[in-house]
């Protein structure tokens, strides 16, 4: 690795990985794939539902829409610092060090046991049941955990350029059938009929508190920030990862707000108030519904969301601990790349140590208590990092950065995301509501 | 509860890395990717 800090004002380091391999849609995916729309789907639907109701897209919406001043904030980082290092080097280098180190901390307890987790909740609650109810065979649900694993981590060891390649592939499908499947139950409505009513703003009082409906909706966005650490990889960072942070969060927007609509359409807007945890997956009853046996489609959307988050969070997370590594703060080891495929693969290691590790709590204490378990710290990790940004932002353009003031997008724009992320952990982790 | 041992434990890494005397990485850490405009 080579430096060159010796000379003022420049504050370079070259980079080993592959420069230049990861086009505007591969890091757009990156923060896509992160969010796992099908899965975040799964994950969110009926809680966001039982607060917001009818109105459920509009809870997405603006959650959304809290969240990409969020991602505004951050891209207003990302733009001056590219670094594989992400959050960890923009933190560290606008506001201090060891603020940074805690971001490259989070992001190291976050990205890493995602595939475990992911696969192991998937093949646990749906994978195994539903193909034992479907077709009467029984597929252990750890085999989805140990084949999905096994394929995502040969395709990181293979390199940037195979790894995106297939994390757009895998994206892409799953967004095909989740907005396919909202197409059709809109073209074929439930009870209720073809109906715009989740759409107007005139219904929000029939929503029971569509105000915690948009704060838990912003958990379902989670997986943006992820687009910071491919900055070495991808061609012209400065343009690319910010348009990739704020971007991931507008697609996905959109895309919740129209697959919501038209699974409630689907599902019947006179039944929405049946929708609870007592019953199957409502969008599961929707596709089996419209798509009859075709309906497994979306159990390989699910399958192709966990498969996509997890090529995701290994690039995301291999190159933070990359670039930790080379900074000093983690083993310099976790710095090093290799020649021939220009990946991290001391890194990769112990990513893929990381997994197992995830893969055994989940032996031992169950998919479901693992995965929620983590997710709650790491909702709080991620929270943290985002006002430890917001504060950077403002600290780097009242100062260093003064010629490039704006006051709406670098004190109004972090203010706000920075208010609304208090809320949502006052009301998540405080509130007795 | 799981958060508050992670806060902790990553301060407890920075006072270690402080007590080491191991503190080049506060510079290095600062630094960002010189794009050298290969492959754009």
């Amino acid at each position: 690795m080579a430096t060159n800090t010796d000379q003022p004002g420049t504050a370079g380091i070259r980079t080993e990985l592959r420069e230049g391999a990861v086009g505007l849609p591969g890091v757009l995916m990156q923060g896509i794939a992160t969010i796992a729309p099908s899965f975040a789907i799964l994950a969110s639907f009926v809680f966001i539902v039982g607060f917001a109701g009818i109105v459920t897209p509009w809870a997405y919406l603006f959650g959304g829409a809290l969240l990409a001043l969020q991602a505004l904030s951050a891209a207003q980082l990302a733009k001056q610092f590219p670094s594989a290092g992400g959050w960890y080097t923009w933190i560290a280098r606008t506001l201090h060090p060891r603020a940074g180190f805690f971001a490259g901390v989070f992001f190291s307890v976050w990205l890493p046991p995602v595939g475990a987790l992911t696969l192991s909740l998937l093949g646990k609650t749906v994978l195994e049941p539903a193909i034992k109810d479907e077709y009467g065979v029984t597929i252990p649900w750890w085999i989805w955990v140990v084949a999905g694993l096994a394929l995502v981590i040969w395709w990181s060891y293979a390199g940037i350029v195979v790894s995106e390649r297939l994390l757009i592939i895998t994206g892409t499908i799953e967004i095909v059938i989740m907005v396919a499947l909202a197409i059709t139950a809109l073209a074929s409505p439930g009870p209720g009929g073809f109906s715009l009513a989740p759409l107007n703003p005139g219904n929000f009082h029939l929503a029971s508190n569509l105000f915690l409906g948009i704060v838990f909706s912003i958990f379902a966005f989670s997986g943006w920030e992820s687009t910071g650490p491919l900055a070495e990889e991808s061609r012209n960072p400065r343009r690319n990862v910010p348009i990739g942070l704020v971007g991931s969060v507008l697609i996905l927007m959109a895309y919740f707000v129209f697959v919501t609509w038209g699974y409630l359409v689907g599902f019947g807007t006179d039944n929405v108030g049946k929708i609870n945890f007592d019953i199957p997956f409502p969008v599961t009853t929707v596709a089996q519904r419209v798509w009859g046996g075709a309906w497994v489609l979306l159990l390989f959307a699910l399958l192709n969301s966990a498969i996509a988050v997890s090529i995701a969070c290994f690039n995301g997370g291999t190159r933070t601990w990359y670039g930790m590594g080379r900074s000093g703060v983690l083993p310099s080891a976790l710095g090093k790349v290799v020649p021939s495929r220009r990946t991290p693969d001391n890194a990769i290691h112990l990513q893929v140590a990381v997994n197992v590790v995830a893969f055994v709590l989940v032996l031992i204490f169950g998919a479901e208590d693992t995965f929620f378990t983590w997710a709650n710290m790491i909702t709080l990790g991620l929270i943290t990092m985002y006002l430890l940004a917001n504060v950077a932002v403002a600290r780097y353009y009242l100062t260093e950065a003064r010629s490039q003031f704006n006051p709406l997008l670098h004190v109004v724009v972090p203010a706000i995301a920075s208010a609304a992320g208090l809320v949502v952990v006052w009301q998540s982790y405080f509130s007795p509501f | 509860m799981c958060f508050i041992v992670l806060v902790v434990v990553t301060l407890l890494a920075l006072v270690l890395l402080r007590a080491r005397g191991r503190e080049d990485w506060l510079r290095r850490a600062q630094l960002v990717f010189e794009e050298t405009g290969g492959g754009h």
